[in-house]
């Protein structure tokens, strides 16, 4: 009979554990090197915008953040003059991202709550599948759904002047945002112990009680978390705000007004830029503001995750 | 003040039970509206033909097989990058290195980077630069991989799916009892070994649920393709790396803002929708089935 | 339903109810997004040059603008001619006093309905051989009748070719690329031109004027399709990296209808009237009918 050692340790084998171990080791290197390059090479295109001469002859940094003297705050690329504030970027991202908050925050945690706290396991066998169903659907279906089906029903209902708006497409970015924050919720408050809610019955408190008084502040850091998820998700959702917003660059605050957020910006103008120009180099410098932004929202939100586990463990 | 508790109460519960109402209601309106008006197109032709007349007419099978084609290569590159990082994480890394730390924060991070800005880095990183960089070497500057194409669209999603098939395999992973790590150890077999025969055949399942929702994921983004592949229209299936291809997702968003002729293109539409949902549901649902027996698993050990 | 809950309870939290009030005489514009050929050719010809309001809603497609005017009184887009379903196009007047014209056929090719627009192929170089052969071919009566056949228009007479004959001897393959507005024309051309010549094979890809540009400035097209003229610094880059100049053919027309929707009371429209709208001069329907 053979030496196990010695069909184990051929030569061969030897020298393939080898490479898979190197393989191995790297990945885990190769996934953090992922998140770098893509702030790297998404910022490398953005670069010129600070530092090269001729794209200053057309845009500067300067002239997207402060107001010009003929044209105030406009993002007006393809111009004679090319005019490239971000104002009304910022304030279409910001607008459509309130609307869809505040729709889909109370809906998620409420659900959320509901679940964990006060329903009987059949409900939540129909609820937690149903939430999984919303989160896969692809974004590009609940868009073309906002389009051709939300935006008539809301202008017919409401008498709207324009079709398009952020309430429209802050209802679909509500549909996919709600998702994560239920999950992220949900979780939470289910890592409360069971001992938090038997105690506060014992000493007669009711179950809207327990949940109120007792769970909700003791999950508090992990519905924070969720919230500061879903935000970062509406800010760099693209399709759902491409098909539904009517990406007028306008600086109203109105929910029922059209408007232009970045992520759209990017999607609708980069197919047909001329590679190397200013312009192209400006949509870059929003992609690397995006990642920026959403990083630190995710950060945030996982630190929030994690002072939740230590709190309920410690 | 009893009474008022009791009303409270009644009103705080009810107002939770409505956002739960509400979620299934919107679940249902979509999924409504969408059966309702894709499932009749629904035929063999239609899924096995080209468009016709303008996207009006005809069937989808070229967006199918592209469709196809860009997740098979971006399985073939997520998977095992993704199993050897939760690999790595699981069994290799010294749990008390700062970079085991970093790498879930990665995870993390790269999971809630948007879809748009993977396009651009797709652009930048394979079509700009290895694209461009391949031609100067290996095709004397002529475009050959420095454009969009199927090969650089399937790469950017596995990028964007990485940290599912993470997750999910480091989930099957942690449910492979320690005693049976121990047990091989004992048998005087190596760190590989005991991955390679002990540890990864006990956990396919996490394997396929990643994969599976990787499929689902990647199969329903249009933001990161556009830029870097997806086509419009064209008269030829992709055959080599290096062509362009047609998409679902992308081909919903086309119909629904550049159609021709948007009445004719509804029901194409609609049906085409139909389609895309009903792969993602279907993947999404396997991957919840062999996720639920993982779980049962790892709470009975 | 819930939709309706929740925009109600979403205004009452922001305090403004003006949405239900929506004036019904304010103009509700919408337009093509901002690197579509359409789009530069509106800024150019129809507002000469001058910027678009800011809330001009860009949709990225002529049938997204088909579908909003449809469904909105107030509003008014335009999109090329071939689309126009669902809504009505308006005639056209140069000026105020010129005759209105009616965005048909005779007109377009004629050259008195006041916006429309040429669509391009590009070279490196003059073409020779086969892609010559080709070029000539679409501009011939045969190929200028597929232009018909896809809802664009033929070049006026002036800009045609005769029949170019039997195509040069040998196989060939010819690539074309660019204007995603033009990938099934150039793909209905390929199969008419390819069932009369055999012998040569033509591939046609779209993604857009600006993809047809950068492969044709990279040579990897023979033939780029643009809906919109290149501009000056595309060109400087083809000869930067061929050595040769970009040269333009008019192979169809396309005209811009304007429409509105379908009970609008409204019959015609002045260039001037339009430049108003689309700059934010007119805000209201009533303003726009006095001079």
């Amino acid at each position: 009979m053979q030496n196990p050692e010695s069909i184990l340790r051929t030569g061969k084998t030897r020298r393939l554990e080898a490479l898979m171990e190197l393989f191995i080791r790297s990945s885990g290197w190769i996934v953090i090197a992922s998140v770098i390059l893509i702030f790297f090479f998404v910022g490398k295109e953005a670069v010129p915008l600070l530092t090269s001469s001729e794209v200053h002859k057309e845009v500067t940094l300067g002239k997207m953040l402060v107001p010009q003297r003929e044209s105030g705050y406009a993002w007006q690329p393809v111009s004679e003059v090319p005019k490239y504030s971000l104002l009304p970027l910022l304030i279409g991202t910001l607008k459509v991202t309130i609307v869809a908050l505040l729709i889909a925050l109370p809906i998620a945690v409420g659900a959320a709550i509901f679940t964990s706290e006060f329903a009987p396991q059949g409900v939540r066998e129909v609820i937690k599948p149903a939430v999984e169903l919303l989160a896969g659907i692809p974004s590009v279906v609940i868009g073309f759904f906002a389009l051709m089906v939300l935006a008539s029903w809301l202008q017919a209902s409401f008498g709207l002047l324009y079709r398009l708006n952020a309430v429209t497409a802050g209802i679909g970015l509500a549909l996919a945002v709600i998702p994560i924050v239920y999950t992220v919720s949900e979780d939470a408050l289910s890592a409360v112990p069971q001992s938090f809610r038997d105690g506060s019955q014992a000493l007669g408190a009711n179950t809207w009680q327990t949940a109120w008084r007792v769970v909700l502040p003791a999950a508090t850091p992990g519905v924070f978390a969720a919230c500061v998820l879903g935000a970062g998700r509406a800010i760099g959702e693209t399709m759902i705000v491409l098909m539904a917003s009517g990406n007028a660059p306008t600086l109203s605050l109105d929910p029922t007004h059209s408007f232009r957020s970045f992520s759209a910006t990017i999607a609708a103008e980069l197919g047909e830029v001329v590679h190397g120009d200013p312009h192209y180099r400006v949509l870059f410098f929003i992609g690397a503001a995006l990642f920026l932004i959403t990083f630190l929202l995710n950060l945030a939100g996982h630190a929030y995750v994690g002072r939740l586990k230590r709190k309920l463990s410690g | 003040m009893g009474r008022w508790i009791k009303v409270i109460a009644a009103a705080f519960t009810t107002l939770t039970g409505v956002a739960c109402l509400l979620i299934l209601v919107m679940v249902a309106i979509i999924l409504g509206d969408i059966v309702i008006h894709g499932l009749p197109g629904i035929s063999w032709t239609f899924l096995s033909e080209p468009p016709k007349a303008g996207m009006t007419e005809g069937g989808i099978f070229p967006a199918i097989f592209g469709t196809v084609l860009l997740v098979i290569l971006m399985t073939l590159a997520v998977v095992p990058l993704g199993v050897a990082a939760a690999i790595y994480l699981q069994e290799y890394a010294r749990q008390d290195s700062k970079l085991v730390h970093l790498i879930p924060l990665a995870l993390q991070n790269l999971a809630g980077v948007p879809a748009i800005v993977f396009g651009l880095f797709g652009l930048g990183l394979f079509v700009e630069f290895t694209g461009g960089s391949i031609d100067a070497l290996f095709f004397g500057g002529k475009l050959t991989f420095g454009q969009p194409c199927i090969f650089w669209a399937s790469l950017t999603l596995a990028i964007l799916t990485l940290p599912t098939v993470v997750v999910a395999t480091e989930e099957s992973l942690r449910a492979v009892p320690r005693s049976y790590r121990e047990a091989a150890y004992a048998l005087g077999a190596t760190r590989w070994q005991v991955v390679r025969y002990v540890v990864l055949p006990q956990s396919i399942g996490g394997v396929l649920t990643g994969t599976i929702l990787a499929i689902s994921r990647g199969a329903g983004e249009v933001a990161p393709i556009m830029f870097t592949g997806a086509a419009y229209y064209l008269p030829h299936l992709p055959t080599k790396l290096n062509d362009q291809f047609m998409e679902l997702g992308y081909h919903v968003y086309v119909m629904a803002t550049q159609s021709p002729d948007v009445e004719a293109t509804k029901p194409v539409l609609y049906s085409t929708v139909f389609v895309l949902l009903s792969v993602t549901f279907a993947l999404n649902f396997t991957a919840v089935l062999i996720r639920s027996r993982i779980r049962r698993r790892l709470r009975s050990t | 339903m819930i939709k309706r809950m929740a925009a109600v309870l979403f205004w009452a939290a922001l305090g403004c109810g003006e949405g239900s009030s929506a004036n019904n005489d304010t103009i509700v514009a919408y337009g093509r997004e901002n690197n579509s050929g359409t789009y530069m050719y509106f800024k150019e010809h129809v507002l000469g040059n001058a910027d678009f309001a800011a809330e001009v809603m860009t949709l990225p497609g002529t049938a997204a603008v088909i579908q909003a005017v449809s469904q909105d009184k107030r509003s008014i887009g335009y999109g090329g001619i071939g689309y126009v379903k669902g809504v009505r196009a308006l005639k056209v007047k140069k000026d105020a006093s010129s005759p209105a014209i009616e965005p048909s056929l005779e007109n377009v090719v004629n050259g008195t309905y006041p916006i429309s627009r040429y669509l391009y192929f590009y070279t490196a170089g003059a073409p020779e051989g086969a892609i010559k052969h080709f070029i000539d071919w679409t501009r011939s009566p045969a190929g200028q009748k597929v232009c018909w056949d896809v809802g664009y228009y033929p070049l006026p007479e002036k800009d045609r070719m005769a029949d170019p004959g039997p195509s040069p001897a040998g196989k060939a393959t010819i690539t074309m690329k660019g204007s995603d507005t033009m990938v099934i024309l150039g793909q209905r051309w390929a199969e008419n031109y390819m069932r009369a010549h055999p012998d040569i094979t033509i591939q046609v890809t779209g993604g857009g004027s600006g993809v047809g540009i950068a492969a044709l400035i990279n040579s990897s097209t023979n033939i780029c399709q643009a809906s919109r003229p290149m501009k000056p610094k595309e060109k400087e880059q083809v000869k930067e990296k061929q050595g040769k100049d970009a040269v333009e053919f008019a192979v169809a027309m396309d005209g811009l209808a304007v429409f509105v929707h379908e009970s609008s009371p409204l019959q015609e429209i002045s260039l001037d009237q339009l430049k108003a709208i689309y700059t934010g001069k007119a805000k209201s329907w009533s303003a726009l009918a006095k001079p």
